[in-house]
């Protein structure tokens, strides 16, 4: 026994016994993650295809999944979602995805409306039944977390001047935004796991790639962290849908900016 | 007389002279460079295999899992509607379009404001058409931190506001800020040195809570992010959103 762990640790020292470890840890870790990722949608699936639907419901339920029918059930929920989120008083976003529109809302006036250029969506949304797409998504979503390179509020501290020959030296461009210098990145992770990821695309630039690229990293390492520690304990990681929305920078800004914490998102699904 | 040589003879020679030396030796330079660096690569193989497998598990594996989701959707068959269905479709149909309509009627018909705060832009409406739109300035996100830790934040609210009062002929009654940001002692709550006349422009609007649509004298700053919480506007735009809005109109600001 203890000359074996000699003989191990003794192989471990060699730079190569420790390439080789590392390499089969590494092997371990990928076929364990490929695993457990590719079964992450299909339970994500399951769990929402067999999510009760209300009983109002079984009418649609008699219909054959013809696209057009599809279509109608998917509008009627988009629009009584955003029927119930004009009930509140505060701004909400509210994306149609088949009309390739975006826009800010409150209490149903659209005041900043996007026509969406560019977008990516999963082909997940399709396989959802549409009893399920008419129960859960005529109900508006909750931003649960977001994470973004711009700031929302990007307030700076001044401190009052000790008199007025003071102000007077210290008058000088005190106005301007530096926030505005910074390029927006935005996702925003629903209640319904559904993640909303914004990609600038007036600017391509030195600045946009190292952006994008450090912005890419920070959602990856978070992925990574979630999908290794739920495969290290034997559990199927949580899927997540991600919708990629194009848009210039100044709206993507003026979005972020617009909408509360825990805002409210009516999506139309395709 | 017959030439000494044939020169096209030694054109010839010198050609394949020039091959040998210089595409040849390229050729053999290309064909060690190959070799031995196929020889590296084998040599790197398990450094190169482990750097790959850990861009695949940062990177890739998110995008197989897509791959794997677009595998699983089968697009169905564009089949029509059938006849014992079209009435239960029809049903569907006419729900949606009230439901349609039903949100439509949210727009009001009456003359609002939207006020992009970002932007620094302004979006007049009347009768569900924009008739207005040009520049603002909104809030600075300065936080003034002032003695005796008193501390203000010039944003402007976002949200829905709605036009509390009218006034032409504005009279400012400056508030604490405006003295402690210029380094000046507070004065007392009604002293002659609160009040300004005409920094406000002709009409002002107020929003409540001391917010106000109003003009300016500094006009260079309209578009940008500097006032102290109100909406200053340009003359023409001050006095065309004044003659549209009545009390109680809406004023978005988001």
């Amino acid at each position: 026994m203890k000359g074996s762990l000699r003989s191990i640790t003794e192989w471990l020292v060699k730079p190569r016994g420790i390439l080789e470890f590392s390499l089969a840890v590494v092997i371990i870790i990928s076929v364990n993650l490929t695993v457990f990722a590719l079964l992450s949608p299909v339970k994500a699936l399951k769990q929402v295809n067999n999510m009760p639907t209300e009983n109002t419901l079984q009418q649609t339920s008699r219909f054959a999944p013809t696209p057009e029918i599809s279509r109608l059930i998917r509008e009627k929920a988009f629009y009584e979602s955003r029927l119930k989120m004009a009930k509140t008083d505060s701004l909400v976003l509210s994306v149609n995805l088949p009309d390739s529109i975006l826009s800010v809302e409150i209490m149903g006036i659209p005041i900043h409306t996007i026509p969406l250029n560019k977008f990516e969506t999963p082909d997940f949304f399709r396989l959802i039944d549409n009893k399920i797409v008419q129960t859960r998504f005529s109900e508006p979503q909750q931003i649960l977390n977001a994470h973004a390179t711009t700031l929302k509020e990007p307030i700076r501290v001044v401190h009052a001047p000790k008199d007025t020959n003071e102000y007077n030296t210290t008058v000088a461009d005190n106005n301007y935004d530096t926030a505005r210098l910074r390029l927006s990145f935005v996702e925003y992770e629903t209640n319904e796991k559904i993640r909303l990821l914004f990609i600038p695309i007036d600017e391509r630039s030195l600045r946009h790639w190292r952006t994008d690229f450090a912005f890419n990293i920070k959602l990856s390492w978070r992925s990574f962290k979630q999908n290794l520690k739920a495969s290290l304990q034997f559990k199927v990681p949580e899927y997540y849908p991600i919708v990629k929305i194009y848009l210039p920078h100044s709206d993507i800004e003026s979005i972020h900016r617009a909408l509360p914490e825990n805002a409210l998102v009516s999506i139309h699904l395709n | 007389m017959k030439p000494l040589f044939n020169i096209n003879a030694a054109k010839i020679i010198l050609h394949k002279l020039q091959n040998y030396l210089v595409y040849g030796r390229i050729k053999e330079l290309a064909a060690i460079f190959l070799r031995q660096a196929i020889d590296s690569i084998w040599r790197a193989r398990k450094a190169i295999l482990l750097i790959g497998l850990c861009f695949y598990v940062f990177f890739g594996v998110q995008n197989l899992q897509e791959l794997f989701v677009k595998l699983m959707y089968k697009p169905g068959n564009k089949q029509p509607v059938e006849n014992q269905e079209l009435n239960e479709y029809q049903l569907l149909l006419k729900e949606t379009e009230r439901t349609r309509t039903k949100f439509s009627s949210l727009v009001p018909r009456s003359a609002y404001l939207v006020i992009n705060s970002t932007e620094n832009e302004f979006f007049l409406y009347k009768n569900r058409e924009l008739i207005r739109t040009g520049k603002c300035s909104t809030g600075s996100y300065i936080n003034l931190k002032g003695e005796n830790n008193k501390e203000w934040v010039f944003k402007t609210p976002k949200g829905m506001h709605r036009v509390r009062g009218k006034v032409t002929d504005p009279v400012w009654k400056k508030p604490d800020w405006a003295f402690v940001e210029e380094g000046l002692p507070i004065p007392s709550l009604n002293h002659a040195s609160r009040y300004e006349y005409g920094v406000l422009g002709d009409y002002a609007l107020s929003l409540g809570d001391g917010y106000m649509l109003h003009g300016t004298l500094y006009k260079r700053f309209i578009g940008l992010p500097v006032t102290h919480g109100c909406i200053r506007l340009g003359d023409n735009d001050l006095e065309a959103i004044f003659k549209s809005l009545s009390i109680g109109s809406k004023v978005i600001i988001y």
